[in-house]
């Protein structure tokens, strides 16, 4: 792991206009190539932690650091070009790509905003849909034209297409089917390991956090309440209430309940 | 059929209910099939499909979207009306339900068969407090006509379903509830008329993974309590785990499997429930090596061959002969029961709480390239 983190986020505050305080002294930090998972229940604040840190909203409070800049005090132009070296893989590629322009035309003004003139986009267009699984052809066509798992292979596709340092994931395979969510979950690992790209992963699935994340962050009411590798998390979580998390896990639910089985015997 | 209609005429929904008690399975499904007319285009969601329920006993209806299975549940209560073509057969004990005239139908939902939405905020009227829409349901199954009794019984069925204050419960709009609470207000109104069969559908989806465990606990509790049969639709194999006494795994419309929970979780004998099973996450399982099902499951809408196999496009164990017949669901161990060729025991990849620095897959190659086909077919 490399000694200067690329993204690090202190004390960061957001509290929104009907008094709701979203985020609650949140840091993290997120190094290159790396994975950092953040975990919580609905209304814990991850989400809204992923959009301070993307700069959709702006933080009350706190600094972030990017790639060695102040992020929070970028505008314009500036904030502009540091927004393609950090993307984002929302929850439902239905309402996030335009109904009205092509896959292609999509993807490619990902580039072109950024500078790229059309004809060299559009080219990097079809080139990146074929590395992420999905036929060229599908450049022609419109979003509703596709399934959910083909849909979000294409917003991965337009978040590396600005080769970015750093991609936010918030629930990005939630609404997949189990046997085509698999197949996205290796696609990410396969380009990490190919690009370098570090993830910020935001996910109430558990077992999808302790799969794809080097470390994990645990959300609670706005507040991080844990934070550390994954594998020593799942295996001793500190924190009272992590531990209630993965004790609502069905597997876990199991395994308590077959112990519990056993102890009693038939009656 | 006509015996059935004759015997009905002389009885009450009452007695419908009454009887259904005295048969093993308080509800049989028999080659049931939903079709819809969709720009002219017969669209068939569920192709013959058939299991019965048991007073006590939990059938997890498992399968992927567009699978059928919430159609399928839907179906039973004859949800859809006249836009769509059910065909088979659906019996309460043993009154067939697919003919039963409409005014009677009313008096099975909601009174003998029960009903959990997946989404609560969408079941429950938005602008009626919980107490109206609770007193409703016992008004009109005649178990409680009297509105101050009827809210007191109100009461009791939210404490029963776990909620602790009740009358601020009653007093409050489903907005002011949250997606636990009026998950919670459902199932009482479901539970409210003593059902014999309760049916969920997708109960705990939309909640979090702490709520989820405790309503998952109340249906356990419920059941055993009220002697229910239990029918949840699931995509979550997590969830049928905990629940399920049975199971029965749906594709494309059809049952592909069915068999005790445990029995098929373990040893899965359709290499789809196998490839479900090893596309979870798991601990020990190397990042970016889980086992995908390359393509993606079928819609309704997509024309599909009668004479082959649904899954064998996506199958890592697909034969030619897949291709030129559709395998019928046939005994593979005693109680279990797939729809493949294949009669051997599918090995699952072996799990560990440990990861292991390379794992072997137990006798099953791993799809070369599995995520560059996804879906592109």
């Amino acid at each position: 792991m490399s000694a200067t983190p690329l993204l690090v986020a202190e004390h960061l505050m957001k509290r929104f206009p009907n008094g709701v305080q979203a985020v609650d002294d949140v840091s993290l930090t997120v190094h290159p190539g790396e994975t950092v998972g953040i975990v919580g229940e609905s209304g814990s604040g991850k989400s809204t932690t992923a959009k301070l840190v993307l700069r959709l909203l702006d933080a009350d409070e706190g600094t972030i650091r990017f790639d060695g800049e102040d992020l929070r005090a970028l505008r314009g132009g500036a904030l502009r070009s540091l927004r393609k070296r950090l993307q984002l893989v929302p929850q439902n590629p239905q309402t996030s790509f335009n109904p009205k322009l092509t896959i292609g035309d999509s993807i490619a003004f990902n580039l072109t905003v950024h500078g790229t003139r059309s004809k060299p986009a559009h080219a990097r267009a079809v080139e990146l849909l074929e590395r992420v699984g999905v036929a060229r052809g599908h450049a022609r066509k419109h979003p509703h034209e596709l399934s959910g798992g083909q849909l979000q292979r294409c917003a991965i596709a337009r978040a590396l297409a600005t080769e970015p340092q750093l991609v936010v994931c918030d629930e990005a395979v939630s609404a997949l089917d189990k046997s085509v969510q698999a197949q996205v979950l290796n696609l990410l690992a396969e380009l990490q390991r190919e690009t370098g790209v570090a993830f910020l992963f935001i996910s109430h699935d558990l077992a999808v956090v302790e799969h794809v994340a080097d470390r994990v962050i645990v959300m609670y009411l706005g507040e991080v309440v844990e934070e550390g590798p994954a594998i020593d998390l799942w295996r001793a979580p500190a924190h009272e209430y992590t531990r209630t998390l993965l004790a609502a896990t069905p597997e876990r639910l199991l395994a308590t309940r077959d112990a519990a089985t056993a102890a009693a015997p038939a009656r | 059929m006509s015996t059935a209609r004759t015997t009905l005429q002389r009885t009450t929904v009452d007695d419908i209910i009454t009887r259904a008690g005295d048969h093993e399975h308080v509800l049989t499904v028999e080659d049931l099939t939903v079709a819809f007319t969709r720009r002219k285009r017969r669209i068939e969601a569920v192709r013959g499909v058939s299991f019965a329920l048991t007073a006590g006993r939990t059938l997890v209806l498992l399968g992927e979207s567009g699978s059928g299975k919430s159609v399928t549940a839907r179906a039973i209560l004859r949800l859809y009306g006249r836009s769509a073509a059910v065909g088979g057969s659906v019996r309460l004990g043993d009154t067939e339900l697919t003919t039963l005239e409409e005014s009677w139908m009313r008096g099975i939902r909601g009174g003998a068969i029960g009903m959990v939405p997946q989404d609560p905020s969408g079941s429950l009227d938005p602008l009626r407090r919980v107490a109206s829409q609770i007193v409703e349901v016992l008004a009109r199954h005649d178990v409680e006509q009297d509105a101050r009794r009827a809210r007191a019984f109100g009461a009791g069925l939210l404490e029963r379903v776990g909620i602790h204050d009740p009358d601020r419960v009653l007093d409050a709009f489903p907005f002011e509830l949250s997606g636990g609470m009026r998950q919670r207000v459902a199932i009482a109104i479901a539970i409210a008329c003593r059902p014999r069969v309760l049916i969920a559908d997708e109960p705990t989806t939309a909640l979090d993974v702490t709520v989820q465990a405790q309503v998952l606990e109340l249906f356990t509790e419920l059941q055993q309590e009220l002697d229910m049969a239990l029918l949840l639709v699931t995509h979550d194999v997590g969830v049928a785990r905990i629940v399920g006494d049975d199971v029965a795994v749906m594709y494309a419309g059809r049952l592909v499997e069915t068999g005790r929970v445990d029995q098929v979780l373990a040893q899965p004998g359709h290499p789809y429930t196998a490839g479900l099973l090893d596309a979870l996450p798991t601990p020990g399982i190397p990042r970016g090596e889980l086992l995908a099902i390359p393509g993606r499951p079928p819609g309704p809408d997509e024309l599909m061959q009668e004479h082959m196999c649904a899954f064998a496009p996506r199958c890592r164990f697909a034969q030619p002969a897949c291709e030129s017949h559709r395998p019928p669901l046939v005994e593979v161990r005693p109680a279990q029961a797939a729809a493949c060729d294949l009669v051997e025991p599918l090995a699952l990849r072996p799990r560990g709480t440990v990861r292991p620095a390379a794992s072997g897959s137990a006798g099953r190659t791993r799809p070369a390239g599995s995520l560059s086909q996804g879906g592109v077919r």
